[in-house]
Order: C-alpha cells, then sequence, then structure tokens
C-alpha cells in the first residue's frame, strides 16, 4: 500500500489535461500512442475535447530503486458533472491541478479545487502549455501562488506538447502525495467513482478501496441500493481490464458482477462484503438530481417505442439521464427527460441523432418548480404545460445557483449587466489577480438555461469561465406564458417566466417564431399570452405565390432538386393543427438575444 | 425529341442564366461543324425511328446566318429522318427576321417559330437589354404569318419591376392583337449571376410586389382564356391543336436528345448534359465532355410528378401506379388528400391536377408529394 499513489487531474477544458495525461501514460510505457487522446473514447468526447466519463488507469513507475503503482483518475471537466468529479475526488490522495499558461486560473478550476482542498488532497500545481509563445509563466505563477499559498518552486513547468516536465510530475506524485492508508483488515468498503457499460459483460463499476479488501467470487452488497452481486471478476484497469483474485485496501479496480442496468451503479455507493459488512457507508453519497428537463419527442409519432429503446440504451452507460413518458397536445407522445444541465442534454441530443439516428425534437428546457396550493401542499412540476391553474396557486418556488465566473476587468460592466437582466444578485466580487475578477452571483437557474453561455462567451470575447453550485429554492413571482398557432395554445413552446420579463419576452419569442416558421399556404398568426390575455402578436404572411417560370429539358433536373431539398425540410417539421412548424421553432426561445 | 442548342447571343438579357455566350461568326462556324459532327456520331439509323420533334433553340440560333444553318439543316436530313406531322420549332430573335430568312427556314422544313418578344413596351425592352424594339417583334409577326407558318409562339416577361398592372395588360391586347398561336409567359426571375440579380442586390432595383405579378397572372389566365386560348401547362398558353408538341414531351417524361454544349439528354433512367463550355465543344468534336446523372426510382418519380402535374392534363393515377407500382401510388394518394380536400388538387376521371389556386402553391404542393429518404 505505501508503494501506491492515487491521483486525479483538475482542469479547465481545453487547458491540456488530456494530452498531458496522454504523456504520462507514454512515459510509464502504459501505452504508445498513436492517435488521439486516449482517455476520452467517445467519438462525442473526441470532437467536443470534454472527457464526459470519468475513467481510471494504472501506471507504474520505478523511482530510486522503488516500483510504485500510480492510478490516475480521471475526472470530467464540466460543470453539469460536479458530482461526479468529488466522487472522483474522494477516492484519489492527491491531485494535479493543471494551469494554462496562456490563459490563467478558470472559475471551473477554483471550484473543483475547492472541492479537493475539502477533502484533503495534496495539490501539486502545473502550468501546462509553456511552450508556447504567448504563454505568461510568471503572472499565472502569480495567481496560483495567491490561490494555494504554496510556494513559486512547488509549481512544475510542462507542456503535454513536448513532454517538458513529465518526469518531475511523475516525480512529485512519489514525493509529495501520501499513499493510501485504511485498515486492510476491516470489513470491505469501496468507493465506486464511476461505471461504464459493456455490451457483453453489462455494467462495470469503476472503485477504490477504502478499507478491507476483496476477492474474485466473493458475495458483495452496494449498500445504497441494497443489492447482492457475486463479483464475478474483479481487477485493475490498465489499457485493458486486467483481472485479479484479490484487491486490497488503497487499490483502484474494476468489478464485473452481471448488473444489466446503469441505476443499479451509483457513483458515490459504497462496495461492502455480504457476510462481513461494513457497518457504515463512505460519506458523501448523493442520489444524482436532475437539475434541467426537457420534452424528446418524436417527430413521427410511429417512432414513440424507437425513441424509449433508444433513451433506455442511452441509460445504460449514462445513468443520470431520467426520463418519463409524457404527452403534448402539440406533439404527440414523448419523453420528458432530466438532464444534468445543458450540456449533458446536448450530448444526449446528438447521441440520439448519431447513435440512434433518431429525428426528434426537443423542447425548450426548464427546471424543476416547487408549486405551493392555497392549501399549502407542495408539487415538483417539470414542465410548464403541467402547471396547474393560477387561481390554485399560492405561490411558485424556483431552484437557485451560486455562480462564479471569472473574468478580466474590461468586461466586467457587461457582465454585470447579463447577469442583472438575468435576476442575478450580486454576492461578492473578489480579484484573482491584477487584472482578473471573482464574481459571485446568486440567480435562478432557469436563466442559466437559457442562453447564458453563449451571451456570457460573446460579451467577454470567451474571457469569462463560469461555475455554478445549487443553493436551494426560493420564492419567485413566476407567470406561464402560452405561445398561440392561429389562436391555437401550442403546449410544448410554454414557459415560465418572471412577471418583469413576460411582456418584453413574449415580444421576442413572437419575433423570432415569425422569423422560424416557413411561410404556409395560409396567414399564421403567433401569439403570446399570459392566461386570457394577449400581449403580443406577429403574423407570418401566406406563402409568396408560386408564379410561373419555364421549365424545360434542361431544366427538370434543378427543378426536381429544388423541389426535394424543400420536401426534406418538411420531412423535418412537425404538424401542430394544420401549422408545419420545424424543430427549430421549439427552441426558439434559446436564441433570443 | 431532338434538341440543338445554339449557345450564341449578340447581347445578353440581364435575366437570363441560359448557357450563352457573345457571337464570333468564326466560332460559331467551328461550333456548327462540331454540331454536325455530333449529330453524324450519334449513328441515327436513318428511317428506322423517324423524329417527332425538332428544336433548335439558344442562345439565338438566328445569328448564324444562312450558310451555317444549311450546314445544319443539311446534317439533320442526313442522319434523321421525320414523322409525317412532325414539329421543326426555331427559335428567332425579332431583330433578324427577314422576309428571306423566313423562307429560307421554310424550305428548310421550319413549321414552328418561338419569338423571343417578351414586351411590347420599348422602355421595357431597353431595361431587359433585347436589341428589338415593340414596332420591329410586330414586323417580325406579320412576316412570319405572311410566310405561311401558322405555327407562332411568342415568349413575354410580367413582373419585371416597376411595371404596372396596366401596361402588363396592354402587352396581352398588343400580343392578341398578331397572329399568333402560342403564349409562353414568365414572370421575371432573379437567377443568381445574371445583372439583374446584382441590380436588386445592390438596391438599385426593387422586385415586383408578389401581390402584383400573382394579379398580372391571373389577368393573364382570364384574358388569354377569353380570347380562346387553352392554358395548357403552367406558363404555356396556345390555340385549340397548337400547343408545343417539343415542350409537352419534357413534362411527359419522353426520352430526348440535346445536342451541343450545355444540351440535355434524357433516355428514361438516366440524364445527361454537355458541358457549358464552347470552346471544349469545338474541340472535341462530336465527343463534348458530358456529365451523367442515373436517376434512382425516386427521383423518377419526383420528376414524373412535377412534370406531369405542370400540365392542364395532370397525372394519370393509373398510368403512375403502372410505372411505379403501388408503394409509391400509396404514397402519392396519402400526400394528396390534405390539398384536395383544400381544393388546390383535384381528381377527376383519374387525372390529377392542380386547380386554379393550386398552380399558384404548385411548388408547396408538388415537394410534398415527393418521396425523398
Amino acid at each position: 500500500m505505501k508503494n501506491i499513489r492515487n491521483f486525479c487531474i483538475i482542469a479547465h477544458i481545453d487547458h491540456g489535461k488530456s494530452t498531458l495525461a496522454d504523456r504520462l501514460l507514454e512515459y510509464t510505457k502504459t501505452i504508445n500512442i498513436t492517435e488521439g487522446q486516449m482517455l476520452d473514447d467517445m467519438e462525442l468526447e473526441k470532437e467536443r475535447g470534454i472527457t464526459i466519463k470519468s475513467h481510471a488507469i494504472q501506471m507504474e513507475y520505478e523511482l530510486n530503486g522503488e516500483k510504485y503503482i500510480l492510478n490516475l483518475i480521471d475526472t470530467p471537466g464540466h460543470v453539469d458533472f460536479s458530482y461526479e468529479v468529488s466522487r472522483s475526488i474522494a477516492a484519489c490522495e492527491g491531485c494535479l491541478l493543471i494551469v494554462d499558461s496562456t490563459q490563467g486560473v478558470q472559475a471551473q478550476t477554483i471550484s473543483n479545487l475547492y472541492m479537493a482542498i475539502e477533502h484533503d488532497l495534496e495539490i501539486i500545481p502545473i502550468l501546462n502549455k509553456c511552450d508556447m509563445p504567448n504563454s505568461m509563466p510568471e503572472e499565472v505563477s502569480d495567481e496560483i501562488v495567491e490561490l494555494l499559498g504554496c510556494k513559486e518552486e512547488e509549481i512544475i513547468r510542462a507542456s503535454g506538447k513536448t513532454g517538458q516536465g513529465v518526469e518531475d510530475i511523475l516525480k512529485a506524485v512519489i514525493e509529495r502525495i501520501p499513499a493510501p492508508q485504511g485498515d486492510p483488515n476491516a470489513p470491505l468498503q469501496a468507493l465506486i467513482f464511476d461505471s461504464v457499460f459493456n455490451s457483453f459483460r453489462g455494467i462495470i463499476a469503476y472503485y477504490k478501496i477504502i478499507n478491507g479488501s476483496i476477492r474474485k467470487g466473493e458475495n458483495v452488497v452496494f449498500v445504497n441500493t441494497k443489492k447482492q452481486y457475486d463479483a464475478d471478476e474483479i481487477g485493475v484497469l490498465k489499457m485493458d481490464l486486467c483481472p485479479r483474485n484479490k484487491l486490497t485496501c488503497g487499490d483502484v479496480g474494476y468489478i464485473v458482477s452481471g448488473i444489466k442496468t446503469a441505476t443499479e451503479v451509483k457513483v458515490g455507493d459504497t462496495i461492502t462484503s455480504a457476510s462481513n459488512p461494513s457497518p457504515q457507508a463512505i460519506e458523501g453519497f448523493e442520489e444524482v438530481k436532475p437539475m434541467v428537463f426537457a420534452g424528446i419527442y418524436p417527430i413521427e409519432t410511429e417512432d414513440f417505442e424507437m425513441l424509449r429503446a433508444s433513451l433506455e440504451k442511452l441509460q445504460l452507460n449514462d445513468a443520470s439521464l431520467t426520463f418519463q413518458p409524457e404527452s403534448s397536445v402539440a406533439l404527440g407522445f414523448g419523453f420528458r427527460c432530466g438532464f444534468l444541465g445543458m450540456l449533458h442534454m446536448e450530448i444526449v441530443q446528438e447521441r440520439l441523432d448519431r447513435e440512434f439516428n433518431m429525428n426528434v425534437i426537443t423542447t425548450v428546457p426548464n427546471v424543476s418548480y416547487h408549486i405551493f396550493d392555497k392549501h399549502g401542499e407542495m408539487k415538483e412540476v417539470h414542465n410548464p404545460a403541467g402547471m396547474p391553474d393560477v387561481l390554485e396557486i399560492e405561490h411558485i418556488e424556483e431552484p437557485y445557483i451560486r455562480a462564479s465566473i471569472i473574468t478580466r476587468t474590461d468586461y466586467i460592466g457587461n457582465i454585470m449587466t447579463l447577469c442583472l437582466s438575468k435576476r442575478g444578485e450580486l454576492i461578492k466580487q473578489e480579484y484573482v489577480s491584477g487584472n482578473r475578477v471573482e464574481l459571485h452571483y446568486d440567480m435562478p437557474l432557469a436563466e442559466i438555461v437559457i442562453d447564458f453561455y453563449d451571451k456570457l462567451k460573446s460579451i467577454s470575447k470567451g474571457y469569462a469561465s463560469f461555475d455554478y453550485h445549487p443553493i436551494g429554492f426560493r420564492p419567485s413571482k413566476l407567470v406561464k406564458l402560452d405561445i398561440l398557432l392561429n389562436g391555437e395554445p401550442v403546449d410544448a413552446l410554454s414557459t415560465l417566466t418572471h412577471v418583469d420579463n413576460s411582456v418584453y419576452f413574449g415580444r421576442r419569442m413572437c419575433e423570432k417564431l415569425k422569423e422560424l416558421l416557413p411561410r404556409q399556404q395560409f396567414d399564421i398568426a403567433i401569439q403570446a399570452a399570459i392566461g386570457a390575455k394577449i400581449i403580443a402578436r406577429e403574423t407570418v404572411k401566406q406563402l409568396r405565390k408560386d408564379v410561373t417560370a419555364k421549365c424545360y429539358g434542361g431544366d427538370v433536373s434543378r427543378k426536381r432538386k429544388l423541389l426535394e431539398k424543400q420536401k426534406r425540410g418538411k420531412k423535418r417539421m412537425k404538424e401542430i393543427g394544420n401549422v408545419q412548424v420545424p424543430q427549430k421553432a421549439f427552441l426558439a426561445v434559446l436564441k433570443l438575444d | 425529341m431532338l434538341y440543338i442548342h445554339i449557345p450564341f447571343c449578340k447581347q445578353r438579357c440581364i435575366y437570363c442564366d441560359f448557357y450563352s455566350t457573345i457571337f464570333n461568326k468564326e466560332k460559331s462556324r467551328k461550333y456548327v461543324s462540331a454540331v454536325c459532327k455530333e449529330i453524324e456520331l450519334l449513328n441515327h439509323d436513318k428511317g428506322s425511328k423517324p423524329l417527332d420533334s425538332i428544336y433548335i433553340g439558344g442562345g439565338t440560333p438566328s445569328v448564324l446566318g444562312i450558310d451555317c444553318l444549311t450546314e445544319l439543316f443539311e446534317s439533320i436530313r442526313q442522319h434523321f429522318c421525320f414523322n409525317q406531322d412532325y414539329e421543326f420549332t426555331i427559335e428567332l430573335n425579332p431583330d433578324d427576321v427577314t422576309t428571306e430568312l423566313i423562307a429560307f427556314l421554310k424550305n428548310n422544313g421550319i413549321n414552328r417559330i418561338s419569338l423571343g418578344v417578351q414586351s411590347f413596351n420599348d422602355e421595357q425592352l431597353r431595361f431587359l437589354n433585347r436589341r428589338h424594339n415593340a414596332l420591329r417583334a410586330k414586323q417580325a409577326v406579320e412576316i412570319i404569318s405572311n410566310s405561311g407558318i401558322n405555327n407562332i409562339s411568342i415568349d413575354l416577361i410580367y413582373g419585371l419591376p416597376n411595371q404596372t398592372l396596366e401596361q402588363w395588360n396592354k402587352n396581352i391586347h398588343e400580343a392578341l392583337r398578331l397572329p399568333i398561336q402560342h403564349i409562353s409567359a414568365y414572370s421575371l426571375m432573379y437567377e443568381e449571376n445574371t445583372p439583374l440579380y446584382k441590380l436588386r442586390e445592390s438596391g438599385k432595383i426593387v422586385e415586383a410586389d408578389e401581390q402584383l405579378s400573382f394579379q398580372m397572372y391571373k389577368s393573364l389566365c382570364s384574358t388569354l382564356k377569353q380570347a380562346g386560348f387553352q392554358h395548357y401547362e403552367i406558363s404555356n398558353f396556345c390555340l385549340p391543336n397548337k400547343h408545343s408538341r417539343h415542350n409537352s414531351g419534357y413534362w411527359n417524361a419522353k426520352p430526348y436528345i440535346g445536342i451541343g454544349a450545355g444540351a440535355h439528354s434524357f433516355d428514361g433512367t438516366i440524364r445527361y448534359f454537355n458541358e457549358e463550355n464552347v470552346d471544349a465543344y469545338i474541340q472535341n468534336p462530336g465527343h463534348p465532355p458530358r456529365v451523367f446523372e442515373k436517376l434512382s426510382l425516386n427521383e423518377r418519380i419526383n420528376e414524373y410528378i412535377f412534370t406531369s402535374l405542370r400540365t392542364a392534363k395532370g397525372l394519370n393515377i393509373i398510368d403512375f401506379q403502372n410505372r411505379f407500382g403501388n408503394q409509391a401510388f400509396n404514397h402519392i394518394q396519402k400526400f394528396s388528400i390534405r390539398h384536395i380536400n383544400n381544393k388546390h388538387l383535384q381528381l377527376n376521371n383519374n387525372q390529377l391536377t392542380l386547380t386554379e389556386d393550386g398552380i399558384f402553391l404548385s411548388d408547396d404542393i408538388m415537394s410534398d408529394l415527393m418521396i425523398v429518404d
């Protein structure tokens, strides 16, 4: 156990975490890298450069004649996955804090770092991308010193690209990070920090043994789900699964036990022995709760069952996705899906498209609302269409978050204006370094869900990083805004909005829909209404009259292609009443500017 | 059916996106030789498959001059034979029409003339960069008619910037005063890469109001109907039995052969066209660079749908079923119901046709009926 080091990496997106990790794997001869970055193996992950799911890998390294086992536990680098990050951190004794020397410390780095500090991890600060001409090592070092209270000499200068500093990092991992502690003779306690789905073997759970040991074939219990399994196979994670007969305290490993559904393996759960159970579970377990909800509907109503099958398959390796059947007057039968956040939602949407070839409509995302009726009873609503009658509502509460935004001082004004328009309340403001500021805001989550990132990025020209965590529910004056097409309310376009913004919001919705709805054989009236009161109206004029163009021998092909393109466009539309509505119109609200 | 493309003009009309180059005597001579070579290599068995129709279009075939045309006619005669009641059309610019030219054409078997009149308003003709004026157009029609050719078609364009409904109506009436049997009327289209398109983009002209264009079309239809013309295709009108048989072939999915640079051919399943490049055409006499496009079943179905619906006769659903099978038949039924209910399509005696209101929504309706993956 004294020669084991368990560590993770904390870094902002694009700060070079994966590349540097690859270098470590190469240097320890764990792998010869030919293409791409090893730790991200989903196609989508590669494209987006985000590690969506955490992975783990074992390296071997010799220092001063001693052999060491280094377990690198990878962490996802996005706010949506902060709970998963916290469990990965809890499985480690140390962490590499990677900061891009051309960018400096970002909001997300800080919040994950605080998490690591809370768990008493030994932090090894690393300045990455030192080979870049625009690297600012001194300035960024100062930021790190300020942040960690460490000495400047403790910061390792590295480059994932050239391999600079890799040896120093490995050395620091062994020398600075403490070996895991724990009692090998105590009852088994292993922390699940991740799981993956394998189509042949079912769900494979990844864990770190905190106390005790586990043997192949042993009967184990997952404490929170209370389910029992036989450990058909256990082992350690190298480039492939490497089976072992026994793993003991401090080890990071996997277990295969024929589990079919991902929901049975909860990140943060404790594995213990069935015959000699540990009296308590490892602290910090939480049921992952979806934060953002949206309806997903098949364009063709007959594809409903196929959509269900696709979502079930997605859930196999994404336990944080939830879905429940619902129906909409406008869209027919579909599912209300719950996501960890906006990125998670986008990923699910893209995977449905790419991996399952499902043509779907996603409705405007919303958060979960607590609706209190006159008798003081609370109802949780995940869909604006499911709101009870206004007269029955006593008050509504909505989830709030504490946001942290780090930016250059030049953009403070713009960002404050944005946050204000998003009903944000400034809590504090502090300098990270000479010209960089961290702003803390309390904001309704619902405002973040709707086009906050994009706006933040554009007004700060990309020089703002953002992180948040939920801080509970607060009462809000919310109203339900309905959209009507030719007098028919389209439930899938209903939103909850703050009463003060509602008129402006309704007007913008109508304007945006006017842009997005193609002209049809008749005029289309677009109206925004609160209750029975119409607050805005736009009209999409009927189709331009097709007047007479020539069509002779040389025109046939061109004209056919034109009409076929038109038909393809229509196939991606949903007919509501007699109005054809394109998919993108359902997300109109996200595109308001 | 044979089409011969003559891609030369003395000057370019501002709206035209047909393939054509500025006329050059030397080049046109070489070009006609290459056309004759292509005709020769078609290796058409003389007499075995008589042609129903030949159409010489452009460009402006009338810029060629009598010697070049003679070469062309001789080549045609040598390699093809004609049906008894063949149709032989040539497009002419009114400015080129003389008694001699028409007599010459008639002697060579031409029995139908398509005259690019476009307008009887001189100001509009100048705007469009046409060579002729209104008077010249009327004289041309008289010359042709006096020669004994009684199958004359004129082209008209409506929906010009600033054109009023009155001006357009005047155009129609001027046309009806002339001894013509056929009118092709097009609304002015703004095709990319035309001077007209650029004028609009730069804000120098404003496209006609769509409601006004629509009124012009309605006025055209009703006036011509009163004058005894049949509206036999979306943009074509004729006196009884004077429809263009050649163009009707395009709308009835008949095979055709196109000769010349940029000319299109269709053998029933494959479309191909000679590259739009006069120089390359001249350099490879008889073997011009060609582009082929094999139509899938769906593409053939789609072409059949929209070309047949352009005609007054419409789409015969039994014929459609025989050609393309039950699945396609069910598809077209499923998608036409809504339009039949909306009275934009009608089904009588198994003929599916656009109604008068449907014509103005034809793109929307036709595309609806199409099959795409």
